[in-house]
């Protein structure tokens, strides 16, 4: 079966005529994680933002299973596309439940109220991220990693095929990276498409499909990341010295991300 | 299923429905029992009395009693529930809006516009009637022009809304301070004085119906909006991810919280606090979700103005204006409010 796909053809996008994006193209499938790697302001949250509809005044296309999301409504939009914030404490402490609730709404009309379907869809998406025992609680007073794995019950809920994700394991301890991680791969083994944007090339070259690196708003390479994030690349990405070598564990070969200060 | 495990899955609105038919009691009971006080004795036989003849009983009743409780409290008990009312269901709505639990709905200048309009009115000896609608009029004028401004502010719409909020509520400020100051200082600088320092002694019934218009149009728009409001207390970017179409949510926001804003200034004058310290006690009991809070602002809100305008009529022989009144009662209260927040966290 052909799996949804979401196409990103000859992008360019700028903040008062000064170009963040140029000529931006990939393309993704439903079940397949991709990592976004590149320097701080090479334009991850902005193409982001013209992908979840909040910045039309791009040049090119973004499509939707084929369809150009410029002909859809912003609810239509988010029935495809959910999105999952940069890890943040809200300023009204709603509960956990609340929270997930709120990704419900793609399914409501303007005037209604979630309902028994709605609840029961907020519910399934807070067990699935094992997180049952904090419904009652404010996501304000959550730690990090766990209003994490909030946020993404909250884009379960909403159904949407395909997530992007702005730097979901920044300000995380190391063992709450990690388990955001696999759980982001579970998911997209689940059949989620998702774009994973982060500062750890060794995240890429562990859980991710494929790779996209932005360098001054252009892409610089997008393929496996065991073939394309090599030394060179990654060196030239962000402008310092960084080395890759190979680790062989049994019969299988890791590769390792090192600076390099020769 | 068992009970308690329903009970969770069904969320926040159906614990608090207790809570809300509490203060739906409270409510009842400060409205009736708003009629008992005042200056002229009303006592609780001759209040039944009155509306035993308004079923169509056969009762003896003197004149006085009806002409006190239809023709004096009654309008002055729904004014006051309307103004309570509409000021906490705005700043409530206000405050998520602009993610800001300290705004009040005096932020996008309605109250600063209707005041001007007001004390404008009085300075041209127009009536109360034409006094009232000037000042509904310029308050939602004063609104627009920050709409306008903010729609200039291309990066985020909300600092645009608070800044042309400042400076259109400023701009009417010193407005109202030119028209004081060229004011007659024997009768109607005293009156502009006293308007401004809100009051509801001088309300008819025909005065606060035409009032009630827009505050309801905006409280039941409001209303029937009142789950999407929780989705205007994210980011921008997570609000639309999640599929509302926030300018025109906003924009409605904003709208219907004017309406009620400036009607309300337009018939009590400037009663700050309300909007500010009802919304923050109704989050301390109930929690954040509109579907709850709306409703208990409401009725919070319209309990205490009505306790506060009994309050205005009843401790001294000349009545005290509302205004005073809420700030010398809201700003303790709010204290408190903050202090006991600090310890709990």
């Amino acid at each position: 079966m052909k799996q949804p796909q979401l196409q990103v053809n000859q992008l360019s996008f700028g903040y008062h005529g000064e170009p963040v994006l140029r000529q931006v193209s990939f393309s993704m499938q439903a079940g397949e994680l991709m990592c976004l790697l590149g320097p701080n302001g090479v334009g991850k949250s902005t193409l982001f933002r013209c992908i979840l509809g909040g910045n039309s005044g791009y040049q090119g296309e973004i499509l939707l299973d084929g369809k150009n999301i410029r002909t859809l409504k912003q609810r239509q939009l988010a029935q495809w596309v959910g999105y999952i914030p940069q890890n943040s404490v809200p300023v009204f402490g709603y509960s956990v439940y609340d929270t997930v609730l709120m990704g419900t709404t793609v399914s409501l009309g303007m005037f209604r109220n979630p309902g028994k379907a709605q609840q029961q869809a907020a519910q399934k998406a807070i067990e699935q991220m094992g997180i049952s025992h904090l419904s009652r609680r404010s996501v304000a007073q959550l730690s990090g990693g766990e209003r994490q794995l909030v946020m993404i019950a909250r884009a379960l809920a909403q159904k949407a095929r395909f997530l992007l994700m702005d730097e979901p394991t920044a300000n995380l301890d190391y063992g709450n990276q990690l388990r955001v991680m696999r759980m982001v791969r579970e998911l997209s083994r689940q059949g989620y498409g998702i774009l994973v944007s982060t500062h750890s090339p060794e995240h890429a070259l562990q859980y991710a499909d494929r790779v996209l690196v932005l360098k001054e708003g252009q892409v610089l390479c997008c393929g496996e990341p065991g073939k394309v994030l090599d030394a060179p690349t990654l060196s030239k990405a962000y402008d310092v010295g960084i080395q890759v070598h190979q680790v062989q564990q049994g019969d299988k070969s890791y590769r390792v991300v090192l600076p390099d200060e020769t | 299923m068992g009970n308690k495990e329903r009970k969770k899955r069904e969320g926040t609105v159906s614990d608090h429905r207790l809570l809300l038919l509490g203060l739906g009691g409270l409510f009842l009971v400060c409205f009736f029992g708003s009629f008992l006080l005042g200056r002229y004795a009303v006592s609780l036989q001759e209040l039944i009395d009155v509306f035993a003849a308004m079923l169509g009983r056969e009762v003896e009743l003197s004149s006085a009693v009806q002409a006190t409780v239809w023709g004096v409290r009654l309008p002055r008990i729904i004014s006051a529930a309307a103004v309570g009312a509409s000021l906490s269901m705005a700043g409530l709505c206000y405050q998520g809006l602009f993610r800001n639990p300290m705004v009040s709905p005096d932020v996008l200048g309605a109250s600063a516009g209707a005041g001007f309009g007001a004390a404008l009115g009085i300075l041209l000896g127009f009536s109360y009637w034409a006094t009232s609608t000037f000042a509904f009029g310029c308050g939602l004028a004063a609104v627009a022009l920050v709409w306008v401004v903010a729609s200039q502010v291309r990066q985020s719409p909300i600092v645009g809304l608070v800044l042309g909020g400042i400076m259109v509520s400023s701009l009417f400020s010193s407005g109202i301070s030119f028209i004081k100051l060229v004011a007659d200082p024997n009768d109607t600088l005293p009156e502009i004085t006293y308007w401004l320092m809100g009051s509801l002694s001088a309300i008819r019934l025909e005065e606060i119906g035409a009032a009630l218009l827009p505050m309801t149009v905006g409280a039941v728009v409001l209303f029937v909006l009142r789950w999407r409001l929780n989705l205007l207390t994210l980011s921008e970017e997570e609000a639309q991810s999640l599929g509302v179409n926030t300018r025109l949510l906003r924009a409605i926001v904003v709208l219907c919280s004017t309406l009620m804003t400036a009607a309300c200034v337009s018939v009590s004058g400037m009663i700050g606090w309300i909007g500010l310290v009802i919304p923050h006690f109704v989050r301390m009991i109930t929690g954040y979700d509109y579907r709850v809070t709306l409703p208990a602002s409401l009725l919070l809100g319209a309990s205490f103005m009505i306790l506060v305008d009994d309050l205005s009529r009843t401790l001294t022989t000349s009545e005290i204006p509302l205004g005073i009144l809420t700030s010398f009662v809201g700003a303790p209260f709010f204290l408190y409010l903050i202090l006991k927040e600090g310890k709990r966290q």
